[in-house]
């Protein structure tokens, strides 16, 4: 046990007694005299219902919460009295500039409106209408098998944080849990697509997972979510739209729209999330650049693994001939330098202006994407 | 009778199929964003704002020229593309891979994707399945280029 409750419960009197008392009908009502707020949360629109930002008032609102949170560490909810001996969470991320992105009640709100089913929502028998030539559906099962690692990821960085950072973050923390049911749900619909075609799993990429380790441990919160949030979900989004672009079937299509949705989502945070820590804490600029000159190397690792390049040659070009092979190179090149810029424009809006200039990314992409 | 695109009747057009059409659009969630549409026509451009709110097209408006800081992203391109996309969605009931939006502006080879900011960017794709369901609505039309 790493913790054990002030008491043990059963063998204390008082509380049984005081239990007892109220079961008798003798309501001490102590809680009446909470000094706390008193407001009336409404929906700005009742058609989007009432959402964090409609409750984002005095105490209850998350506007106020100071840049370091020295007074709340239990897991009082934001805005309530807090008495007696509350426990220490042991919290390590206490800092608003460390997690926070303006946007982040928006994307929580928006991440549920826009929930969507992959067992009822995607055309599963399209792909028994309409089959696909062996070596496509090949390409596609060891794409999706790729696809899956980087989710795992995805879903694992919130679960590593979220119990670490402070409960007074709470649309944060909630946003957090959300992205990993995000992840989650891609998870289950690349692997329900790879195994439904009928190829089964491919091969797992050693490239792209140890890069994505590496960005997965980060020792800081706003480190991983650079990587996480805005360096792999950038490119994942890329890998979405390119994947619908040049879809075999209207199943991979669908899957990709959503995916890019929920993509686009972890990009707006991850981009909201720097930009809100740079702002902020101007002095960590250089701090970050250093952390990425020394981890944006796993975009390489990603973008050059040949269990990604090799699947998306072939769907986008259609086949293996020659002659979709040369296809598919031409439109894999584009898409490698489609990642690489809008990464660098993310970076670039955040705030850190210079970046583009000192990545060895760029040099080495030209390497790769010159070949075709 | 046909409605002549592009003009600020075609969106309106498709702004009364989406409000009848709610069902639907509540069904894929909040829609916020504001983008332009640009449509090349002889060397000029007729330039749209989309505003969409909650699951609707709030409001659209024709200007002289869309300024990038106040939309979040602005798809723009010669209307012979916009054209064959809406006469591929008035065939299939909805645009086929190669004519929705994602692929045509994909590489920015047909239709380009302009932004001042990435963020306004991603609002495209945290949107996507909405402002391509809104585009296919006009296969419920009589369009006239």
């Amino acid at each position: 046990m790493a913790f054990y409750a002030d008491k043990d419960y059963t063998v204390d009197e008082t509380v049984l007694d005081a239990a007892k008392k109220v079961m008798e009908g003798n309501l001490g009502l102590h809680w009446y005299e909470a000094k706390t707020e008193r407001i009336t949360g409404r929906a700005s629109d009742p058609r989007r219902g009432l959402t964090y930002q409609d409750l984002d008032i005095g105490s209850y609102g998350y506007t106020n919460i100071p840049e370091d949170v020295r007074t709340s560490q239990s897991m009082v909810s934001r805005g309530s009295e807090k008495v007696g001996k509350l426990p220490d969470m042991g919290y390590v991320v206490n800092r608003k500039s460390d997690v926070w992105s303006d946007n982040v009640a928006e994307l929580y709100e928006e991440d549920k409106a826009r929930r969507w089913v992959p067992a009822t929502d995607i055309p599963w028998n399209e792909l028994h209408a309409h089959p696909i030539a062996p070596e496509l559906e090949m390409a596609c099962a060891q794409l999706y098998t790729f696809l899956q690692e980087c989710q795992i990821v995805s879903m694992d960085f919130p679960s590593k944080w979220v119990a670490l950072i402070n409960q007074d973050f709470l649309e944060q923390k909630s946003w957090l849990c959300a992205q990993m049911l995000d992840a989650s749900r891609l998870f289950e619909v690349f692997r329900k697509r790879a195994l439904y075609g009928g190829a089964g799993l491919g091969r797992a990429s050693v490239t792209a997972e140890q890069g994505l380790k590496e960005w997965l441990w980060a020792d800081q919160f706003p480190q991983g979510s650079v990587s996480i949030n805005l360096s792999l979900a950038g490119f994942l989004l890329v890998v979405y739209r390119q994947v619908a672009a040049f879809a075999p079937t209207k199943v991979d299509r669908a899957i990709m729209r959503y995916a890019m949705q929920d993509a686009g989502r972890q990009t707006a945070y991850g981009l909201g999330q720097l930009r809100y820590h740079l702002k902020h804490r101007p002095l960590e600029v250089n701090a970050m650049e250093g952390y990425l000159d020394h981890t944006e190397h796993a975009l390489l690792g990603l973008i050059g693994s040949p269990e990604l390049l090799e699947p998306m040659i072939i769907i986008c070009g259609g086949g293996l001939e020659k002659a979709q092979v040369d296809k598919g190179r031409i439109a894999t090149a584009k898409f490698i330098r489609l990642v690489v810029r809008e990464y660098m424009e993310r970076i670039a809006a955040a705030g850190l202006a210079g970046h583009a200039r000192r990545s060895r990314i760029p040099a080495m992409i030209d390497r790769i994407s010159a070949s075709a | 009778m046909a409605i002549s695109f592009p003009s600020t009747e075609y969106f309106e057009a498709l702004k009364a199929q989406m409000a009848a059409n709610e069902e639907k659009f509540r069904r894929l969630g909040f829609i916020d964003t504001t983008f332009g549409v640009s449509v090349g026509v002889n060397g000029k451009a007729r330039n749209f704002v989309l505003e969409f709110e909650v699951f609707d097209l709030k409001n659209v408006s024709e200007v002289p020229a869309i300024d990038l800081k106040k939309v979040d992203f602005q798809i723009e391109g010669d209307s012979r593309v916009w054209r064959e996309m809406i006469e591929n969605i008035r065939r299939n009931g909805e645009a086929d891979s190669a004519h929705d939006i994602n692929t045509l502006a994909h590489f920015g080879e047909r239709l380009k994707i302009v932004y001042d900011d990435p963020d306004g960017h991603d609002k495209l794709y945290r949107f996507m399945q909405s402002i391509q369901e809104f585009f296919d609505l006009s296969s419920k039309l009589e369009v006239s280029f």
